[in-house]
């Protein structure tokens, strides 16, 4: 037994290498249990307070540039409001014509961005709002310019958002002119693709992305980005649509939780 | 020895809030500087390869546990492995030829980046080759330019191991 003892102590180094590599590996693939979600929504609410003086500072150099943009997205909507109130009008009418049911509008928390992560690629992004909110895991996220990514890990106070550009993220999405449905999923950079496209669909270029409705997350026709690219090789069974995001994900400060 | 272990953790933790708080505000195309592994590398040179394994896995776990959409536990797995390796060449300097004992740390980081991009981006492996090892190519580079500035300040040749 001594000898024994003896040999793995002299090879510690190995025996601590195939420790933590079995650990590792056990990690990686118990990523939904329920322990290690606990356990890093109370890490992310702890690293958070330590985040906060820096959020203050930040929060205080970026008050001026936010109250110019606000002044300038206040006089669009202004125009934009004044010609709604006529749709509105218009819209009112012809809904209590055709009796339809009045839309279920979204309840939407808002969230501040308090950090992005610190892992080599973003994938996710940590938010100041979490149960105390009533936020629970999967529920859609989405910014002013469209959809940001589902929440994944819930804390009292934090919640950890997995954004769009994480390799595992898909959302159904669909072309607004075709209304044709396809799987959106992440290539690289700034780029994604819709796959599953019939090919006798027409593409226009600047085609608008649209949620597609057809998923528990997301609401239908939420603004996801525009077409750049077609790709539509002979031996392909179907269409692959290159796709840029409206959202800038470098650049997030504020989003929105929708809740159910 | 006691001194030794509590300064690289005190250390270590310095390092980890940098990336904690400048990650966000250095990020090119999506790709940011690990200065994590760097660190790692340092540990490993000076203490080994047990020292090299232990603090890779528990500074990858801390990194791990701040907020990753999915792979937790690929940090881990990737610092605790460039740690082991690069224990190895603790006091080899004045031993191999400078060239290789340079290539050799060279090749460990690129190792690490290798598994980091092949495991988080195994879709783009499948379907293209080129963004895929371009995605490895630009992460590597980037960290390796901040290994290259903090040459500058401690270089590598010049870490010697502690008892």
């Amino acid at each position: 037994m001594r000898s024994l003892l003896g040999f793995l102590y002299e090879r510690r180094e190995y025996v601590a290498l195939l420790l933590t590599v079995i650990l590792s590996l056990y990690f990686i693939f118990s990523n939904t249990s329920p322990g290690i979600q606990i356990l890093r929504g109370k890490a992310n609410t702890v690293f958070s307070i330590i985040y906060s003086p820096v959020m203050w500072v930040r929060g205080i150099s970026e008050i001026r540039v936010d109250n110019e943009i606000l002044h300038e997205k206040v006089m669009q909507l202004e125009l934009v409001n004044s010609s709604l109130l006529t749709y509105k009008e218009e819209n009112d009418l012809l809904r209590s014509m055709l009796d339809y049911k009045r839309e279920t509008q979204m309840e939407l928390v808002s969230a501040r961005v308090i950090n992005m992560g610190i892992s080599p690629m973003p994938t996710s992004i940590s938010i100041d709002v979490g149960k105390n909110y009533g936020i629970e895991p999967n529920m859609a996220v989405i910014s002013i310019d469209g959809t940001v990514g589902k929440t994944v890990t819930v804390g009292n106070k934090v919640s950890i958002v997995q954004i769009m550009p994480d390799y595992n993220f898909r959302i159904s999405a669909k072309l607004e002119e075709s209304g044709s449905i396809g799987i959106l999923r992440w290539k690289v950079g700034e780029t994604f693709e819709l796959w599953e496209i019939p090919k006798p669909v027409e593409v226009r270029i600047g085609e608008r992305v649209l949620t597609s409705g057809y998923s528990d997350i997301f609401p239908p026709n939420l603004p996801i980005g525009e077409v750049t690219g077609i790709i539509d090789r002979r031996e392909m069974l179907h269409k692959i649509i290159i796709t840029k995001t409206y959202t800038d994900f470098s650049s997030l400060q504020h989003v929105f939780v929708v809740k159910r | 020895m006691l001194n030794t272990h509590l300064r690289t953790v005190i250390i270590g933790f310095g390092v980890f809030l940098l990336q904690y708080f400048l990650s966000e505000h250095i990020t090119i195309q999506q790709i940011r500087p690990d200065f994590l592994v760097i660190y790692i590398i340092y540990v490993a040179l000076s203490q080994g390869s047990f020292a090299g394994v232990i603090y890779g896995f528990c500074f990858g776990l801390m990194e791990d546990l701040v907020g990753v959409g999915s792979l937790f536990g690929l940090a881990s797995l990737t610092k605790s492995i460039t740690g082991f390796l690069v224990g190895f060449l603790r006091g080899k300097y004045p031993k191999l030829n400078p060239f290789v004992f340079h290539l050799l740390w060279l090749l460990i980081i690129s190792t690490h980046f290798f598994i980091y991009v092949y495991i988080r981006f195994q879709t783009v492996y499948e379907s293209s080759i080129f963004i895929f090892f371009q995605t490895w190519f630009l992460a590597l580079c980037y960290t390796l330019v901040f290994v290259g500035l903090f040459q500058l300040i401690h270089p590598i040749h010049k870490v010697y191991p502690t008892d």
